[in-house]
Parts: C-alpha cells; structure tokens; sequence
C-alpha cells in the first residue's frame, strides 16, 4: 500500500541524501519522510509569520517615501536580495506542501509518495526560476491582467476545496484554514513572483503607489491581508494547542495571538486602503 | 554456524523507589534471530535480573511490548536483531519506554492512562442499529463495506502509532481516533453524531497534522493516516 | 527487610472476575446484562484484559448455523465427543453445541466484525476435525473473524464490559482465595504497580485464568500462563481434573512457538525429517501431513528421538521442517501469507524458498478445575463450593475430555462464561455479605512473599526455570513414560527445593518482575507436579495423553482424573466419572456417543 511504498520509493532516494544529516536520518527511519515534512511546514509556516509582521511594518512606510526608500535602499544590498530570494523557499515549500495535505485530507489522494515528490519538484523550478527574474530584473507585464488571472485562479481553487470540504463537521475554523490556503496558494505564490518581475514593481514606491489606487488590486490586497493573518492566527493557535495542556493558559494565549495578528491585519488594510 | 552479533544495548532505566533515572548500557551476544524480547531475558537471565519490561504474548498480537529501538516505536517481540541491524546499520540500540504514559520502571509504562483515550471513544456500539422484529439472525454486512473498514480493525492498541505522531498531547492519539472512526463506518452503530462530536473536538481531527508516523510505524501496517483522513474528509462509507 | 506486607485496601463489589480474558469478561458481561448496577471488579495480570491471551486465537469459533442446508447440531457433538476420544462430559457438549449459535449472534450484535460471505451472512471455514453426517466430509462450521478471530472475541467483550462499567484491575494477580465457612469470599489480589495488596471482598467469584503450559520449552501459550489459577485452587485444597491431558500443537514456529496453522498443511505443506524425506508418509499412509494433532505431533517427536531432527543453530531447539517450497506462488500470496509472515517476522526464513523449522508446540491445557454443567466449581466429584465459579480454558466442565478440537475452545469460553454468569446472577439475588477479610487472610501469600524476598541461597531463577521446561519437555511431553514420570516427580520435588533459595536482587515490592517471576515459578512447579503424578496414574493413552508403556485406550480409565495436593509432591487422587446423557437417554443416533473408536 501506500504507507509501504513510501518506505521503499522515495524514501530510501531521500535517505541516501540525508544519511549525512543525524538528526534527519534518525526521524526519517524512525518516523518516515512525511514526518519531517510536517515539521518543516511547520517551521515555514513560523518564518512566514515572522515575514508577514516584518513586511506589514516596512510598508507602512509607503506613505512616507523618504523613509520608505530609505529602508528600500538596505534591501538594495546583495545580501538582502539573497535574503528575499531565500523567502521562496519557506514560501513555495508551505504553499505546495500546504496544497498537498488539503489533496490528502479532502480530496483522497492517496499517492502522497508521488505528490510529495512533486512538490520538491515544484518548488525547485519555482525558485531556480524566480532567481532567472531576479536576476534579470527587466520583464513587464500589466498589473490588472496579472491580478486578474490570480484572483480566478485562487477563486477556483477555494471554491473546490469548499465543495469538497464544507458540508463536513470538521470546526468551522479549521474549514477555513483549508479555503484560505486554497486561495492563499496561487496569491501568495502569485504575489512574490510578481514582486520580482522587474525591480520596480516590488520596491519602487511610485510605481507600487500608482498600482495599489486602483480599486480591484486595493479589494485583492485586502482579501489577501485578512486572510493571510486568519490563516497565521489559526496556524499559531493549533501550534500552542499542540503545546499548552492547561486550558486557561491555551485561552488567553488564543486572545493574545488573535489580538497582535488583527492590529496588524488592521494596519495592512489601512496601508492599502488609505 | 549461524553468525552471531555484538550488541550493545543502551537502555533507559527508571527506579521508581528512588526516583532515579538513568541509562544503562549491556554488552551481548546474540545470534541473528533473537528477538528483542529474548535479548531483554538474556540480559535478566545472565547479567542483570533487575530489568524490568513489559510482553505478554509475544506472538506480535497484543501490543504489549512496544518500545522505542533507536526513536523507532515498534514491537519488540517482532523485532529480530537481524532486522534491527540491517534497518538501523548499527550493532548498537538505545531501548527506551513509550512515551504516551508515564513510566513506572525500566521500560514499562502505565499502559492504562493510555487506554483512557481509548474507554473515551467508546470502542463498542453505543446504540445498535434495530433490525426488523422478524429477522433472528445475524446483520447483513456486505463484504465492500467490510472491506473499506476491516483494515482498522486489526489495530491491537500498541500505541507505537501514538508514540511517534507529532501531537503528543491534548490529542486522542492516532489509535484511539481508529476505534472511533472504525464504529463511524461498522453500519450496525447508530450513535453515529455522538461519535462525531468526539472526533471532530479540539482533541481529534484538528490535532492531526496527517504527518503519517503512525502509519509508517504501525506494526499491523494499518493506514491510520488514510483513515483519518476519511474522517477529515466526512466519508464513512 | 523491614518492609512489612499488609493488606493496603479492601474493596467490596457484588462479583469478582480473577481473569479478564475472553472468558471472565463474557461473564461480566453477562452478568451486567441481566442485572443491571452489579458491580464488579475484573482482576488481569496482563496490562489491559484487551492484552489477554485469548486475542491471539487465529483459527475460528465452531457453531452450527441453523440456516446450513447440511449441517446438524448432533455432528457437532459426535465430533467433539469423538475428538475428546471418549472423555468429555455429554451434558456439556449437548450444552455447548446447542446454544453455539446463539453466542455467535450475540457476538456480532455486540460488534464483532466477523467475515462475510457474498449475502453480507457471517462466514464459515472448514477446521480439523469437524465433519458432516458423522464423520464423512469436512463441515463449513467454524465462524471467522480472519486469522484474528480470538482478538475479535476478546474486543468485543472487553468494549462490552467497559460499556457496561466493569472495573478493572490491571497488572494485578489474584494470589489468595478467600474463603468462610467454605464458602469462596474473594482474594487477595496483588496490585503490581503499586506492590500492594488489596482484599477484595465479594458475593461471587468467578476464576477464568486461561491456559497454563509455560512448563514447556516451546509453548504458543503467553508469558503470563504460568498455572497460578490451578495453584490458587491446589493452595485452597480443592481438586484439579484431567490435569495430564496437554495439547501439543505439531507445528509450533521453532522458538516461540507460535503456531504455524493447520492451513499451511491444508495447503500441502509437507513435514520433511533431516534426511528431507516426508515421514508422515511411514506412520499416515492415507491422510499423511493432514492427520489430526496429537497424531503428528507424536510422529515428529519420535523423528527426533531417532535422531532424524535437526538442532536449531539459533534457538538451540530439536526440530523437523515444514517444507512450503512447491506450493504455488498465488496461493502463498492470497491464502497462507499471514502465517508465512510468521516464520518471516519470527526465525528469519523465506518459506517460499527455504524450509521452516517446526516443533511440537504446548498449546492448550485440556484439564482444569473441575466444574459442573453451571460453571460452580466442584470440591469433589458431587458437591461444590458456594460462591466459587470458573469457566474458560481454566476451568474444565468438560467440553474437551482429554483432547480439543480446533475452534471448540473459544466456542466453550463464550458459551461457559454465559452459563456462569446466568448462575451468578441467580445466587447473587440471595447471597449473603460476604463480611469482613478472614483472620487468616493473607497469612499464605504474605508467607511466600516473605520467603522470596529474605531468601538467602544462590540458586539462579533462569536455571531453575530451563530445568523445569527441560525436564517437562523431555519426561512429561509429547510421550510419557513410568520411568520417566517417577523420575520426573523426584526432579521436580528437587527443583521446588532448589526453588527456594533463588537469589533476589531487588527487593521492592514495585513492580518488581524478578519478583513476580520467583511467585509464578512456584507455581508452574505446582502445577507440574500435579500433571506429572496424574500422568503417571493413568496407565493408557488418551487424547493428548500418550504413555509409551500403554499405548492403548482402556476402560479402565473410562472416568475424569481429579488430583488434590496439600503439600508440595503430596498428591491425592480422586475420580468422576464422565457424563454419558445422551447415550443413556438412547435418542436418534444415541448409539454414536457410546463408547467409540478414534480413528480418522
Ligand atoms: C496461539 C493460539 C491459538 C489459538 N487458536 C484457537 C482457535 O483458533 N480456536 C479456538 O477455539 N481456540 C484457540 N485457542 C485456544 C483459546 O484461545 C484459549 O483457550 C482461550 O483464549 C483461553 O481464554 P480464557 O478466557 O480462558 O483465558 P485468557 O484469555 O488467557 O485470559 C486469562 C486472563 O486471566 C488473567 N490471569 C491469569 N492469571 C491470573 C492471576 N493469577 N490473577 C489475575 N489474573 C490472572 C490473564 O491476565 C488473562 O487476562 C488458541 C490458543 C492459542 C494460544
Ligand atoms: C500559500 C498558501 C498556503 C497554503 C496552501 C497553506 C496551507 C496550510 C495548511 C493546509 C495548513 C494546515 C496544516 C495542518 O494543520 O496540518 C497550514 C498551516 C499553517 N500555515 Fe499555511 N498555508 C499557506 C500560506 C501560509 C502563510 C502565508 C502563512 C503565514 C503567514 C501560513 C502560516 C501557517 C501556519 C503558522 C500554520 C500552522 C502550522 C502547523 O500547524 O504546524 N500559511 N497552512
Ligand atoms: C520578498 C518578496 C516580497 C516583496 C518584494 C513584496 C512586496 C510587497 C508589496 C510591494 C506590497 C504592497 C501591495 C501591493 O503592491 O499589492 C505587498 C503587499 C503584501 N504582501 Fe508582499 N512582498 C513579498 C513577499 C510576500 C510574502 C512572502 C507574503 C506572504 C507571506 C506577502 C504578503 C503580502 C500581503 C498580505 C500584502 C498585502 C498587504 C496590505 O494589504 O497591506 N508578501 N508586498
Ligand atoms: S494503529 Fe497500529 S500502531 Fe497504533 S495502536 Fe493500533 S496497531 Fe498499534
Ligand atoms: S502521526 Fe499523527 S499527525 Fe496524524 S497522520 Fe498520524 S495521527
Ligand atoms: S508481546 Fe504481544 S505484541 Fe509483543
């Protein structure tokens, strides 16, 4: 079955790679590859987080161009750009890995050996090829054509996994985590690739200006905010879950979690929205 | 002459009188298909009587005996130092207890704070499905519907499944949610919304991250993960 | 050491299951049934009573479907009464087998997930044994559940007792009756974990300790299946019966001895001798590999003894092969893959390739104590003792006489444990309080447990363990003789001496396993003994029981053993005779269950 041919295909093929690294051999024959395939969905989701409130705090310097480029001109610096190009990493490994726990859970696919495979495969070509962009720095394509296709895009895949998913007993919350990593998915993926098409349209406050008046990106920017920030709290406050036995502590860390994450959705909101 | 090996086996120890814990090595020779349970009464019957470990009918049939070899839960009654060798290539094994229940000496747990996740499922048919006043016999079951079940039903309550999953805690455990899911699917239970509260609680199905340890590590080769994954999905049929 | 052994708590519920295997938990059940609010308290040695030894009976559960075209309830019994080669008890086996069907159905109501056939009915498979229109052809009468059918049995009644709010004492072995005025009051029960003693008080008592031959060196039985129910009766002076009559399954996995079913020779498995020459051929001419049990077990024993068995290079273990090499690859991948899994998992062996070692294997131990047909536990040949009941492979009533058939015994737990707990609840209506823990309560166990604990010698358990199993193995196994079994009975009384000065390195009462270890050895030597001294008194073969010396059936010997032993090697014997009701009451085909040659 499944589980047997995931000890012998793929994860033999990934031992052999990991064997140099302890640790991840030991988990690897003690509690096979999907297990650390967990772990590091967790991990990435953390980082994510951690950008997301990274990111909110740098673009609410948008209005203030000065400051803005003055922190813009830090991420000039080939380090940091390396810096943003390591991002995808976390980001299209969470965002494919993500998709493939909604295909296993929700929609059956059993064949997670293969489907993990692909999202390694996936991945790498997302990166290598964002990296081509980043280097070549000079491709342009219309804003509103580019959203648009993403905005159906994520439309689609969240209006299959709420089919699939919503009639269901499963918590509300949690129904909800699926549909916003189902939108979240061609978005987020979407979003960084875009940001690196050329230079400007990811840090030249103009232009970026001139793209969030219009009023169908500003409606996607804050769709995009909100959930990213549900999606963050939900994602944190199953990780404390994990954690905290004692029920009071695990409520009054929900209350913190949700409180920090909506003041910064409220403020991702106000940066477009203004 | 069949090959013989050196083993060194670094097992954890617990004194409940004392409170002391500590890990001890034994160096042993053992032939290749001894099983660790053998090797535990070579170590009580030659070097050290006071190791205590748990097995019961060592026919891999009960789940008695299910230990961490090297992080890996398994059954240690199954487990021939010839295997362990070739999977692990290394003659030498670190022996520790399960960790869903507290240890009470060596290598043996409480294994009934364990089980209460299980009595909190409810493993029987809580309300039984009537049958028409004239039929004596037994409940028609077709073999499909059996078939898409039967495999859940051979979990032996190990907790080997519970023992690697990431969620240690405020979770059912990987088995316990089997025995829920299993009556969800047996047609003669009734009390089927009951059971659904259970398993879509904070305790069940959010706590499972479909890490698939359990499955990878269930000595039955049950496919937990498949079937918790049924319940995610809402299909019990 | 100071540490003074004392009674820690008392508890004091309406019934008390020592044993919560298939058995005692079948009871409880029973008795929560009809008598709803009963409280009781399940004592197992084992961690969980889901963990008791019952869960790893493969084969199936023999009942008669009333709805079968073919089959008749009277074949069933003639089988059984054959099998048991003309010593079980007729009122129980018209018992057993007429209300087989009903516990059946009552299992799959409660749950079990036997298999189905295509009409989605339970199904049934052919067992050794078992044969339509006296004798002819096989009969389809053993009820499934996959090769797992023990554990089906085992969840179904465990789920049910907790449903039912039994409580259960886990880890924790009963280690003294109790008893006023004759009259069984409860045990103290020893609480592992804690290294406490806890009295417990009850109206009834039901004992369903299960099976009993650890004595042997190769033994499919667990590794709590020391005897301490037939010592905890020897202890409290009452008889055991047909204690002499073992089981020795023929192909027990060399080792563990786990079995190796029946259904690889089904198959055509064949029985290879060192020399690879398929010597069932010499002693079976007709049915060869597919003779019953006891036959085959026999044959490979004298293979061995003529030194035609191999040692095994591992286990250090006589043996013969199990040669599986030319049956077809579709039938070792759909039919026998289960059981071809154990010599993978258990010795290392491919047995599509490579030939598997195999031994004679103790399985099952057809003698207990002795009961009558409502499951109260006899004093002698009439009377009984109040209060006290067993059922299960620990009790003997008897369904079996002196050799099982396949698949009767999980049918004789489900149907006994029903019958018993029927009784408990009748005189629980008008059973008096069982009052406060006797004066002497305590003062046997708390002895023995002192002794082990200050003992001064440097004796080794291990070896005293290995003689023991050498010694029953080689004198009282497969083949018995008169040298050997005196020879035996000395032996034994020198390791029960030697027994007592084993050197105990921890001394905590904790869950102390080298203690509890030293307790259980006591036993098994009990036990042994007994079976050794029954062994010797009767002097023909019977069943499981094969004396070289008389290698024929007598009349002679037309009754049940009962054995008594107050002091160690001091064994009284004692009989009752067998129960011959449907002979007697001469209805259709009563000339069948006279008495009967046993020939297959
Ligand atoms: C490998 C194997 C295969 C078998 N296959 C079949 C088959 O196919 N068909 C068939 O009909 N029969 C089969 N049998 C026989 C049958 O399974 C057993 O006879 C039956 O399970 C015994 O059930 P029980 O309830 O009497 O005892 P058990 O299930 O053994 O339960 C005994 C209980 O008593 C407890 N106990 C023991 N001593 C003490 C003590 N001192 N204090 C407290 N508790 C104690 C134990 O912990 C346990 O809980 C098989 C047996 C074996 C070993
Ligand atoms: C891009 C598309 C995304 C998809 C498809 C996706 C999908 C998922 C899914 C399915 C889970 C549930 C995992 C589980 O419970 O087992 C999850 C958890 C999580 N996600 Fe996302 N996610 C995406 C984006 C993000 C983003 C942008 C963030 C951060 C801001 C994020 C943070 C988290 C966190 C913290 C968790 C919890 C991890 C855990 O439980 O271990 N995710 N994600
Ligand atoms: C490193 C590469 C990235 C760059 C250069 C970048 C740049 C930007 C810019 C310029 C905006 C302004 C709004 C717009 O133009 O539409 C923005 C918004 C946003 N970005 Fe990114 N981004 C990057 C990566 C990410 C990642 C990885 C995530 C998700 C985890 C993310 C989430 C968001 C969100 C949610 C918004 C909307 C904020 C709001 O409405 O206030 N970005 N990003
Ligand atoms: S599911 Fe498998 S690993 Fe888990 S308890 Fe059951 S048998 Fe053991
Ligand atoms: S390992 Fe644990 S996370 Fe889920 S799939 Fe298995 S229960
Ligand atoms: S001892 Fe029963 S499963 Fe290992």
């Amino acid at each position: 079955m499944d589980a047997s041919a995931q000890k012998t295909g793929i994860e033999e093929y990934l031992i052999g790679i990991l064997e140099r690294s302890k640790r991840l051999s030991y988990y690897a024959r003690s509690r096979g590859w999907a297990f650390i395939m967990t772990w590091a969905h967790r991990i990435a989701g953390l980082i994510l987080v951690l950008y997301m409130l990274f990111h909110i705090f740098t673009l609410s310097a948008l209005y203030e161009p000065a400051a803005f480029a003055s922190k813009m001109k830090f991420v000039n610096h080939f380090v940091f750009s390396f810096l943003e190009w390591a991002l995808s990493v976390p980001v299209i490994f969470h965002a494919l890995n993500g998709a493939r726990l909604i295909l296993y859970e929700a929609f059956g696919t059993r064949k997670d050996a293969i489907i993990i495979r692909w999202v390694f495969i996936l991945s790498g070509i997302y990166t290598l090829t964002l990296a081509l962009f980043m280097v070549m720095g000079n491709q342009e394509v219309s804003a509103g054509f580019f959203w648009l296709i993403v905005a159906i895009i994520s439309a689609i895949s969240s209006t299959i996994v709420y089919k699939r998913l919503w009639h269901t007993q499963n918590g509300m919350l949690w129904k909800l985590q699926r549909l916003s990593g189902a939108f979240l998915l061609p978005l987020v993926s979407g979003h960084m690739f875009f940001m690196h098409l050329n230079y400007k349209a990811g840090h030249d406050v103009d232009t970026i200006l001139a793209r969030i008046s219009s009023p169908g990106i500003k409606a996607l920017d804050v769709a995009f905010v909100t959930l990213v920030f549900f999606h963050a709290g939900f994602g944190l406050n199953t990780i404390v879950g994990d954690y905290v036995e004692n029920k009071r502590i695990r409520s009054w860390l929900a209350v913190l979690i949700s409180f920090i994450l909506c003041v910064f959705a409220y403020a991702g909101a106000k940066i477009v929205l203004r | 002459m069949s090959k013989e090996y050196n083993l060194t086996l670094k097992i954890s120890r617990y004194d409940p009188d004392t409170g002391r814990s500590w890990v001890q090595g034994y160096r042993l020779k053992a032939g290749r298909i001894l099983r660790f349970v053998d090797l535990f009464r070579k170590i009580n019957d030659e070097q050290d009587p006071t190791l205590a470990w748990s097995s019961s009918c060592e026919h891999g049939q009960c789940g008695t005996c299910g230990m961490k070899i090297n992080g890996r839960p398994v059954l240690t009654c199954e487990l021939l130092v010839e295997n362990a060798v070739k999977l692990f290539k290394t003659q030498s094994f670190t022996v520790e207890p399960l960790t869903v229940a507290p240890v009470i000496r060596d290598l043996v747990i409480d294994m009934e704070k364990a089980y209460e996740k299980v009595h909190f499922v409810k493993p029987y048919i809580i309300q039984a499905a009537s049958k028409p006043p004239d039929e004596e016999d037994e409940y028609r079951i077709s073999p499909r519907v059996l078939e898409s079940y039967v495999e859940a039903t051979r979990c032996i309550n190990c907790f080997c499944c519970a023992t690697a999953c990431v969620t240690q805690k405020n979770y059912l455990g990987p088995n316990a949610m089997l025995a829920n899911i299993v009556r969800l699917m047996d047609p003669r239970e009734m009390a089927n919304q009951e059971r659904m509260d259970i398993l879509y609680s904070e305790q069940g199905t959010p706590r499972c991250r479909t890490a698939q340890a359990c499955s990878f590590v269930c000595p039955k080769e049950i496919d937990i993960a498949h079937f918790i994954a049924l319940a995610k999905e809402g299909n019990f049929r | 050491m100071g540490k003074k052994l004392q009674i820690d708590s008392v508890l004091r519920p309406d019934v008390l299951v020592i044993g919560a295997g298939g058995a005692g938990l079948r009871c409880a059940a029973e008795i929560c049934e009809r008598r709803p609010g009963t409280s009781i308290v399940a004592v197992t040695k084992v961690f969980s009573p889901q963990k008791s030894h019952t869960s790893t009976a493969q084969g199936g559960m023999a009942a008669v479907d009333p709805n079968d075209p073919v089959d008749k309830i009277i074949y069933h019994m003639f089988d059984t009464w054959k099998g048991s080669d003309c010593s079980s008890d007729q009122n129980i086996i018209k018992k057993v087998c007429e209300s087989a069907w009903e516990q059946i159905l009552w299992l799959e109501r409660h749950g079990m997930h036997f298999s189905r056939t295509e009409e989605g009915r339970i199904a049934k498979r052919p067992f050794g044994g078992h044969m339509l229109n006296f004798g002819e052809v096989k009969a389809f009468r053993s009820c499934y559940e996959a090769d797992r059918t023990g554990k089906g049995i085992m969840d179904t009644v465990w789920a049910e007792s907790l449903k039912h709010g039994v409580s259960f004492l886990n880890q924790s072995v009963a280690t003294e009756l109790l008893f006023r005025n004759g009259r069984c009051i409860g045990a103290i029960v020893f609480m592992e974990q804690k290294g406490k003693f806890v009295a417990i008080l009850a109206k009834a008592t039901v004992m369903a300790t299960g099976g009993k031959t650890r004595m042997y060196q190769v033994s499919s039985n667990c590794r709590q299946n020391t005897g301490d129910g037939l010592a905890l009766i020897l202890q409290a002076g009452l008889p055991v019966m047909d204690v002499e009559a073992v089981q020795f399954h023929p192909t027990g996995i060399v080792g563990p001895g786990i079995l190796a079913s029946e259904a690889l020779r089904g198959e055509g498995a064949i029985l290879r001798n060192k020399d690879g020459e398929p010597f069932m051929e010499r002693y079976a001419p007709t049915a060869k590999d597919l003779a019953p049990r006891d036959l085959v077990s026999r044959c490979i024993t004298i293979e061995i003894r003529e030194g035609r068995g191999c040692i095994h290079p591992d286990h250090k273990l006589p043996h013969v092969w199990l040669d599986l090499r030319h049956i077809p690859e579709h039938v070792h991948k759909t039919r026998i893959q289960e059981v071809c899994g154990f010599f993978c998992k258990f010795v290392g062996v491919q047995p599509q390739f490579e030939l598997c070692p195999v031994t004679p294997t103790a399985h099952y131990q057809m003698g207990g104590a002795p009961t009558n047909e409502l499951g109260e536990v006899q004093k002698d040949d009439r009377q009984c003792v109040p209060g006290l009941y067993a059922c299960g492979e620990f009790a003997t009533a008897s369904l079996h006489g002196h050799n099982r058939l396949g698949t009767n015994s999980l049918l004789e737990l489900i149907t006994m444990g029903k019958v018993v707990g029927e009784r408990v609840v009748v005189f629980l209506n008008d059973a008096e309080d069982p009052g406060d823990v006797p004066q002497e309560g305590g003062q046997h166990v708390f002895g023995q447990f002192s002794r082990y604990l200050e003992s001064q010698g440097d004796e080794h358990y291990a070896e005293i363990r290995d003689g023991l199993r050498l010694l029953m193995t080689e004198k009282v196994g497969v083949f018995r003789n008169e040298k050997g079994l005196t020879e035996a009975i000395e032996r034994l009384k020198e390791l029960k001496e030697r027994a007592a000065h084993i050197k105990l390195y921890s001394k905590s009462l904790a869950m102390n396993q080298e203690l509890l270890q030293l307790w259980e050895l006591d036993h098994l030597l009990d036990v042994s003994i007994v079976i050794a001294d029954c062994a010797l008194a009767r002097r023909e073969s019977r069943g499981g029981h094969s004396r070289e010396d008389y290698p024929k059936r007598s009349s002679k010997f037309q009754y049940h053993t009962l054995a008594y032993m107050t002091e160690y090697g001091k064994v009284t014997l004692g009989r009752r005779p067998v129960d011959m009701s449907i002979f007697e009451a001469k209805g259709e085909h009563y000339e069948k269950f006279g008495i009967i040659e046993r020939k297959y």
